[in-house]
């Protein structure tokens, strides 16, 4: 990164640091939002191949009927319940409220909770 | 070595500001100039040398001044989060259910102007609002400016050509919807 | 990229295991970063074993005790052994923390690790480079910046507008929060981090000063002020119960508020 004036080593830093569930929960929010951020060109994609009709319509819709495309769209549902939630947890964040670690903790707990629920709700609602 | 090349450069110079009181002075002030640089180099005063590296670290954390462009690009961020918490809640519970339905019957759901809007709604906000978020880590983890610039750009103009496809796309299911 | 890995010169090598007291009632292990930049090319990890009941409580105490007693060429910072000078923060098992506040026995079992905060420069041992730190504590301008005319007696304040202070003024400047922060270990050059963005906070909150909106003028940078993605690990580890990220939210809400 920056150019450095020495050959002094650096101390030790991600290899090291003990993980909590805050910073898993981060890493979390980051990953899942890569992965919402690919389902909403797919997204696009799709409204574009149903536009489309024909063969782009079919191969389409055949496709995330595969069962590598509900493996996606399980993914994609379980990334979007987390996102969501844990993204209402940072717009709380930034009102300034729920800042404490214990809370905190709390909060991120109810996050991975809510996002579980969503996922199954949504799935019972598909499969049934 | 090089110090006597110094000084015989020195007496060279000292003969020619010899002329007047002027020209000594600046010559003094050269002189003086100069056995600063030596001494940081030469590292024969610590404390000039550890001012020399606060001042260099100092300059490194100014550096050009804030870009005056933080907030912006943050309260888009989260005014867009803002909205998509209804958005998504109403996508999950409609669009999936459109999964066992076949093509055709998901391509007049979508004609349908109500659903046309708010998936383009959706979908759009979406990804303003990824494309902040996808440009937050590539600021965060790609250093080298040019691969920063380039990758920021590549991922607008996905996020561009996917948008302008969801309005067309969307556009032309509306029409054949109401058309027939 | 960010180099998620350490440079080649860093990785640790071959330490070196000091003799340990064979008659040790309570022996525990401390595994210590050690460099020697007369000698080392490479930080290696030496371990002592101490027998705890020769050795006071805390992590510090530990420490003094292998200078003392068995290797007097280990390195640290360190002054009031009360938490109040900030200069023996350092990594211990994996958390920064200050080495005179922390508990041996509040380590669990098994060897304790000390390494220096993390993804610092190592002049040696267990001390680590803190120039960029101070020089963006600098940058900040950590003192009061009034307008008008001097007052005779000392600047006013209402008891609840001191309040306000609360919560910053403790800040020892250890540096726990900052090198705990995964966004200052990529960005550190630019981003000014959990500490200093503590004290920034700390002067847009004081009434008695004048300048908030060139301060804010200062911080509105992607760099800055936004590299802080709530991750909460600088609360996580300050030893004086401070709350930067807190303070970081309320600095991106006043930006935010004046547009
Ligand atoms: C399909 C929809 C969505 C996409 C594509 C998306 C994408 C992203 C991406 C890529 C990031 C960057 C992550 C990072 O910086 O680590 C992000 C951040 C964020 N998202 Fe979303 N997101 C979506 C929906 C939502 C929703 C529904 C919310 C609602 C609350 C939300 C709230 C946030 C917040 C608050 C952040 C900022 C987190 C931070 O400061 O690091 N997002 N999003
Ligand atoms: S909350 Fe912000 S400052 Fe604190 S560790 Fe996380 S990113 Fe760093
Ligand atoms: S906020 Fe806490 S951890 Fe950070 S420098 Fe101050 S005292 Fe240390
Ligand atoms: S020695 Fe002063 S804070 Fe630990």
């Amino acid at each position: 990164m920056t150019a450095r004036s020495t050959t002094r080593p650096l101390s030790p830093h991600l290899q090291h640091y003990r993980p909590e569930i805050t910073s898993i929960l981060s890493v979390l929010h980051r990953a899942t939002g890569i992965v919402l951020g690919l389902g909403a060109v797919g997204l696009a994609w799709w409204i574009t191949a149903l536009a489309l009709g024909g063969s782009a319509q079919s191969v389409t819709h055949w496709l995330l009927t595969s069962w590598l495309g509900y493996l996606a769209l399980f993914g994609w549902t379980f990334a979007l319940g987390f996102h969501l939630c844990n993204g209402v947890r940072h717009l709380f964040w930034d009102a300034g409220m729920g800042f404490e670690m214990d809370s905190v903790r709390r909060s991120g707990k109810a996050a991975v909770g809510g996002a579980l629920l969503l996922t199954v709700i949504v799935w019972i609602v598909v499969i049934v | 070595m090089s110090d006597a090349k110094n000084t015989d450069k020195k007496s060279k110079a000292d003969d020619a500001a010899k002329d007047t009181a002027k020209n000594d002075d600046q010559q003094h002030q050269n002189d003086k100039q100069k056995d600063e640089i030596k001494v940081a180099r030469t590292q024969t005063d610590p404390s000039l040398l550890t001012r020399l590296a606060q001042r260099t670290a100092y300059r490194r954390a100014t550096a050009l001044g804030a870009s005056g462009t933080g907030a912006a690009i943050w309260t888009v961020q989260r005014m867009t989060a803002l909205a998509l918490i209804p958005l998504a809640l109403w996508f999950l519970v409609s669009i999936l259910s459109m999964l066992h339905a076949p093509a055709t019957t998901a391509a007049a759901w979508l004609g349908a102007p109500w659903n046309a809007a708010l998936i383009g709604a959706f979908v759009l906000v979406a990804l303003r609002h990824g494309t902040i978020g996808f440009r937050v880590i590539l600021e965060d983890y790609v250093h080298s400016e040019g691969w920063r610039v380039a990758s920021i750009a590549l991922v607008y103009a996905i996020a561009a050509l996917s948008a302008l496809a969801t309005v067309v796309g969307l556009a032309v299911l509306i029409f054949t919807h109401i058309g027939g | 990229m960010a180099e998620f890995r350490l440079p080649p010169n860093s990785r640790l090598g071959q330490g070196k295991t000091w003799d340990s007291p064979s008659d040790a009632k309570k022996p525990r292990e401390f595994r210590v970063y050690r460099f020697d930049p007369a000698s080392d090319d490479h930080p290696r990890m030496d371990s002592f074993t101490l027998d705890l009941d020769e050795t006071g409580p805390m992590v510090l105490d530990a420490i003094l005790k292998i200078i003392d007693e068995v290797d007097p060429s280990l390195a640290l910072r360190r002054s009031c052994r009360e938490g109040v000078c900030g200069s023996c923060a350092m990594n211990i098992n994996g958390k920064n923390g200050l080495a005179c506040l922390t508990h041996i026995d509040e380590q669990g079992d098994g060897p304790i690790t000390l390494t220096p905060l993390p993804h610092l420069e190592i002049i040696k041992d267990l001390v680590g480079s803190l120039e960029t730190l101070y020089a963006q504590y600098e940058m900040i301008e950590p003192w009061m910046k009034a307008d008008g005319p001097e007052p005779e007696r000392e600047r006013l304040q209402t008891p609840e507008d001191r309040e306000k202070l609360n919560g910053s003024y403790e800040c020892v400047l250890c540096f726990c929060c900052a090198t705990a922060c995964p966004s200052y270990w990529w960005n550190g050059d630019k981003y000014l981090g959990p500490a200093v963005l503590l004290q920034a906070h700390r002067w847009l909150a004081d009434s008695r000063d004048d300048h908030t909106g060139e301060r804010l003028d200062a911080l509105d940078d992607p760099f800055r002020l936004y590299r802080c993605h709530t991750i909460m690990n600088c609360t996580s580890a300050c030893p004086k119960g401070l709350n930067p990220a807190k303070a970081i939210a309320e600095t991106k809400r006043k930006l935010a508020q004046r547009r």
